[in-house]
């Protein structure tokens, strides 16, 4: 005789409508998340572990480095002082002007045994008085320091001066920038 | 309870997904967000170290391609033209060798200015100094002699290895004979040596071509002041040691 069971307990709540498709997706959304989680901390642990391993060995040849170069020390401080020196070197020679050069200019502007005094101030103003004999190399003075104006061999030529004597000599004080 | 229960078995799957997704939350806030922050950091601590590593490397390449008796060599005549300190000796006989050289005579010589005994680096600059980027020690020298010596010694100042500068002259011709008498103010250089080298880091300066050409014409110049040839006024490297006698010269 065959029995007949009846189970009055209800096995599962009454599922709604679609909500197993919201199950699948659900748990797709929570593999992948769950595999992006796992790959990227796999990855960015690997790449941690690379970094501070490079650091770490590039921390000893840095260590090894720096005693190579302090046992260097002697070159470096030479080297450092003929770099700061030559600098040095430099600007003096430039600040050194060559007024031996000054000596071709004076005689072209009149002749020796006329000079009284030749002065050079810090400005490079080069201030000069002269003895002439006459009012014509007078003219003549003036007449070469314009050509040499022109010859670029002076600048700013000037006469600060003149005074006609009784011998009808001539004392004037000119100036000028040699451009050396 | 039995509802919730019953639930649960329903939409277990649903519940473990939904675990899942704010476990997975979580760990990428907690977890992989910071780790990945950590990991950029270690990325740029490690280009920096690689720059570091490469501006060592290249400095130590640098300094052993070096022969420190070339550098010896050329800091000692850099040095004889522009010394540590202001060596009134080379000074003097500098242009008293000049002087000798041109067939002039020195009349009289003396220094002007003020601090002259205070060590090189207590010494402050002057407005002159600042302008030209180095210390001077001005000084004046009246001179006389025939018109070429007294022009000869006038182009041989600026040109010899104790670098000088003609600041100011003044000549007077006298009307009767010749010689000339001239009154010269000069301006000879001279900079104390660095004392230190700054951090092992630090980038290692290079020669210029124009530095290798200021030691060239430097060489080239006439040493009238025989003490300071052949680096024998060449103070011992400092540098890296450590003075027994902290008050020693």
């Amino acid at each position: 005789m065959s029995t007949l069971e009846i189970n009055l307990i209800q096995g599962d709540a009454k599922r709604f409508a679609g909500i197993t498709k919201i199950e699948e997706n659900l748990s797709r959304l929570a593999w992948i998340l769950l595999a992006s989680v796992f790959v990227l901390g796999v990855g960015i642990g690997s790449a941690y572990m690379y970094a501070s391993q490079s650091i770490a060995k590039l921390e000893s040849t840095n260590v090894a480095l720096s005693r190579d170069i302090n046992a260097q020390s002697v070159k470096e401080g030479l080297l450092l002082s003929l770099v700061e020196r030559t600098g040095i070197a430099q600007r003096a020679l430039a600040a050194a002007k060559p007024w031996g050069k000054l000596f071709r200019v004076l005689p072209q502007v009149a002749p020796e045994s006329s000079f009284r005094s030749v002065s050079i101030d810090e400005t490079s103003l080069v201030t000069t008085t002269l003895e002439l004999g006459s009012v014509d190399e007078a003219v003549t003075v003036v007449t070469n320091m314009m050509s040499l104006a022109n010859e670029k061999e002076l600048r700013s030529p000037q006469m600060l001066s003149f005074s006609l004597k009784e011998d009808e000599s001539v004392q004037m004080t000119v100036s000028f920038h040699p451009l050396l | 309870m039995a509802r919730f229960e019953t639930l649960v078995r329903t939409y277990k799957n649903a519940f473990i997904s939904v675990a899942l997704i704010i476990f997975c939350v979580m760990a990428a806030f907690f977890a992989i967000i910071p780790a990945a922050r950590k990991t950029i950091e270690a990325f740029g601590e490690l280009k920096r170290m690689n720059e570091q590593t490469s501006i060592l490397q290249k400095k130590l390449d640098t300094l052993q391609s070096l022969s420190e008796d070339t550098l010896r060599h050329d800091l000692s005549t850099v040095l004889s033209a522009v010394p540590f300190d202001r060596s009134f000796a080379t000074l003097f006989e500098t242009v008293e060798g000049i002087a000798n050289r041109t067939g002039v005579s020195i009349t009289d010589m003396s220094i002007s200015g003020s601090a002259t005994l205070a060590t090189p680096s207590a010494s402050k600059l002057s407005a002159t100094d600042k302008k030209l980027g180095t210390r001077t020690i001005p000084f004046s020298v009246a001179v006389t002699g025939p018109l070429p010596s007294i022009e000869q010694f006038i182009t041989l100042v600026p040109g010899v290895r104790r670098l000088l500068r003609i600041r100011v002259f003044s000549i007077t011709f006298p009307k009767s004979e010749r010689p000339v008498s001239i009154m010269i103010d000069l301006d000879g250089f001279y900079e104390p040596l660095p004392t230190n080298i700054g951090a092992v880091k630090a980038t290692l300066p290079t020669l210029s071509e124009a530095d290798t050409n200021v030691i060239a014409r430097l060489v080239e110049m006439p040493l009238i002041a025989e003490r300071v040839e052949g680096g024998q006024s060449l103070p011992p490297p400092l540098i890296g040691k450590v003075k027994e006698d902290p008050f020693a010269p």
